[in-house]
């Protein structure tokens, strides 16, 4: 799993439809998130939505530290 | 070489086909000159002003708004209800209309007159499949957008079927949008720049497609749809908005 560090902008209004089909308007930052086809096997073979304690903690430390080192890096460049 | 071509009586010079074309300006829109039709499905439209609601002079559009109390999703755009105010005409280039399966390249330019600043407002402009259905997977629209709270920056950028994507920037004084769209893949946005008014470029944005629409046999048409910026936004009555409008469209022939 990869962030697209050149995609990420800020100042950036996204309105649109979450995957509910609820509407949401985000205003703030956007970025682009690449995972292999293996990856997103992996991840959700071991998801399931309706416990507490899904996903695992290694598996969102994955999720989650990709994205917050991108946005560490951007806020401090 | 260029060909002339006679069109309900009006010569128009051609440019050769194949070519490219240099400095092209953008055509100005008028929504008074009589071509466009308001569509306005509950009536948020003060048409008792001007000309179905909307004034030109100096190449700007004025459109006064009725009273809307109560903010809805269904009146800002984003989302599957479309019900928000609309003029549309049909995209006709050198004499031909457009259809839904032609390869359709376009220039969208969207400029606020922000002195003109009375409710939470957004603006569409682009092509419509069909600009009197009232839900996203009828009136399937590619386009150019802007958005602006009353005292906050102005976001420009671009909006694809139900989505919009812009970027804030206080010093935005306008939009150009580049498009392309073909029937089964609703191209939004693809490429957009944000302009100061001093003509430097401040901002670039893009804005994804939407695949998958497959509405037969349409002939598509230009579109300027209005309403508030959120589901919560509200207008109070009298409200103006005040915008310059222009475009460029251009069928391509991939093959």
């Amino acid at each position: 799993m990869k962030v697209d560090y050149s995609s990420l902008i800020k100042d950036v209004a996204n309105a649109s439809l979450d995957e509910n089909g609820d509407d949401f308007f985000v205003e703030g930052y956007s970025l682009k998130i690449c995972l292999s086809y293996d990856e997103v096997d992996a991840l959700l073979s071991a998801y399931d939505p309706t416990s507490s304690t899904s996903p695992s903690a290694a598996d969102s430390r994955i999720i989650a530290r990709a994205i917050l080192n991108a946005l560490k890096k951007y806020k401090e460049s | 070489m260029a060909d002339w071509t006679l069109t309900n009586g009006v010569w128009t010079l051609t440019p050769a086909a194949g070519g490219s074309e240099y400095d092209k300006t953008l055509t100005i829109i008028d929504l008074t000159d009589g071509s466009w039709t308001l569509y306005d499905p509950d009536g948020l439209i003060d048409t008792t002003y001007g000309t179905n609601g909307a004034t030109f002079a100096s190449d700007f559009n004025t459109i006064q708004f009725n009273n809307l109390a109560v903010g809805s999703s269904n009146y800002n755009w984003v989302g599957s209800v479309h019900r928000a105010p609309r003029w549309y005409k049909t995209l006709t280039i050198n004499g031909n209309d457009v259809a839904g399966e032609d390869t359709l390249t376009g220039v969208f330019r969207i400029e606020d007159d922000d002195t003109v600043s009375d409710f939470n407002r957004r603006l569409i402009l682009g092509w419509s499949e069909d600009p009197t259905a009232v839900a996203a997977s009828g009136t399937i629209i590619t386009a150019a957008s802007y958005n602006r709270s009353e005292g906050s920056a102005p976001l420009h950028g671009a909006f694809s079927y139900q989505s919009d994507s812009s970027i804030s920037d206080a010093n935005g004084a306008y939009v150009v949008a580049n498009l392309m769209r073909k029937k089964y893949a609703d191209l939004g946005g693809g490429y957009y720049i944000i302009y100061n008014s001093s003509d430097s470029v401040l901002r670039v944005g893009t804005a994804g497609g939407t695949l998958g629409f497959n509405n037969a046999g349409v002939t598509m048409k230009l579109i300027v749809g209005v309403g508030p910026r959120l589901n919560t936004s509200i207008i109070p009555a009298g409200s103006l908005f005040k915008v310059k409008l222009s475009y460029l469209a251009s069928t391509i022939v991939t093959t």
